[in-house]
């Protein structure tokens, strides 16, 4: 039902019972309707110390899809860069299967894949290790996180200067062999178990319903 | 009009005189003003649709949509047929031979480039079918773009993960772009795919960008 102008009532005049119920209830329930449909933030976590796996939990589920938003630079020891692994929910086995892309100017690579690890892993991000300070910012959407009917998806780019002669564009898609709703993420670092999310790094969570 | 500002609703108690001015203030202006503030919302879903039961084709229309600039549609789920199939849409109940569309698929090893001129649809997405393993789908995000312009024609671009399989090779990307040559505003999509129905959970949103 469209919303319906609601018109000024003069003093001493009757309010009665119908017009409530058409004016209010009905507008109200329009309005409920439709600012109910929108993009919403959810979380942003911004890291006061260095941390070697980040936690953001308690997911709401009155979306339908999520946005991350992850500016991050790694400190990982004798490395210019290196890859974050994500896991949902807690899962830690092997249920997770990733393939990504690598563009840049001197040796693009397509298809990489790796199947049954244990997270997946997103695009490369640099190490504070690398001749300058750099960060990557990595753009992700999980399209229908908290259906059940379908295994999980998340899709994810990034671009970023990893030294002064390697830059890039980096996507990934990966899927988490699960039905459940996601309620949680964890993000670590593949393979440098030592390594951490330097301070500043941020995770920014968007829920679009 | 400068916009009011939008009062808190006080509460009030058996026996408490609600004025006629009390009423024009906290429910007359502050609803009249959430209304008008609702149409000026830049990110809004339009339409929102779970599959329950096998379903050959969805239809939008009559929400709205030529009111954006942008569409932005999401789907995710499979379709009843073995082998899966393409997920594909017609604007504005066009029927005929008045779309062009390119795809770029890739997996582990391969990467496959394909096009059509003068197809009667647009292809957006692709799905497993229902041989597939359980809880593989397809998810796709797809962008049409100039959705409320009358001078170009309309173009669209959309990316799908399809997962056919939890092997090696079995996980595609593939990336959609192409063209309605018609300059109207759009005002429906149907979606239906290239053989048989979507399955129950199919999920379909579409969300309206100012």
């Amino acid at each position: 039902m469209p919303y319906t102008q609601v018109p000024y009532i003069k003093p001493g005049s009757v309010w009665d019972a119908a017009r409530h119920n058409s004016l209010i209830r009905d507008n109200m329930e329009y309005l409920n309707s439709v600012l109910g449909q929108t993009a919403r933030f959810i979380e942003t976590r911004t890291l006061e110390f260095e941390q070697s796996s980040v936690l953001i939990s308690d997911i709401p589920q009155t979306a339908s899809h999520l946005i991350l938003d992850m500016r991050a630079t790694l400190r990982i020891p004798g490395q210019t860069g290196g890859i974050p692994v994500l896991q949902f929910n807690g899962d830690t086995g092997a249920n997770y299967s990733t393939q990504y892309i690598i563009v840049n100017p001197s040796t693009p690579i397509v298809g990489v894949e790796s199947v049954s690890k244990i997270g997946v892993y997103l695009p490369a991000f640099p190490s504070i290790e690398s001749a300058q300070y750099r960060t990557g910012a990595l753009f992700a959407k999980i399209i229908g996180y908290s259906q059940t009917y379908f295994f999980k998806n998340i899709r994810s780019l990034i671009g970023f200067d990893e030294t002064s002669e390697v830059g890039g564009i980096r996507e990934s898609f990966g899927v988490w062999r699960s039905m459940a709703p996601i309620t949680s993420l964890t993000f670590s670092i593949a393979g440098f178990p030592s390594a951490s999310f330097i301070k500043g790094s941020s995770f920014t969570l968007i829920g679009i319903d | 009009m400068k916009e009011k500002e939008i009062l808190r609703v006080p509460t009030v108690r058996t026996g408490d005189l609600w004025t006629a001015a009390n009423q024009n203030l906290f429910v007359a202006d502050s609803l009249n003003q959430i209304y008008a503030r609702s149409k000026n919302l830049t990110y809004r879903r339009l339409f929102h649709r779970v599959i329950e039961t096998p379903t050959a084709s969805v239809n939008i229309l009559n929400v709205s949509m030529s009111s954006y600039s942008f569409l932005r549609l999401y789907t995710v789920g499979r379709v009843d047929v073995a082998g899966g199939t393409g997920i594909r849409a017609q604007l504005n109940g066009d029927t005929g031979n008045n779309y062009d569309f390119f795809s770029v698929s890739y997996n582990n090893t391969t990467e496959t480039l394909s096009e059509a001129l003068g197809a009667n649809y647009l292809q957006i997405s692709a799905c497993p079918g229902g041989d597939a393993s359980p809880g593989l789908a397809g998810f796709s995000e797809t962008m049409f773009f100039n959705v409320d312009g009358t001078a170009f024609q309309k173009t669209y671009f959309g990316q799908t993960t399809l997962y056919s399989g939890l092997n090696l090779g079995q996980i595609f990307s593939i990336m959609f772009g192409g063209t309605w040559k018609n300059t109207a505003a759009i005002t429906s999509i149907l979606l239906f795919p290239g053989a048989n129905n979507f399955m129950p959970g199919f999920q379909i949103d579409l969300y309206g960008i100012s």
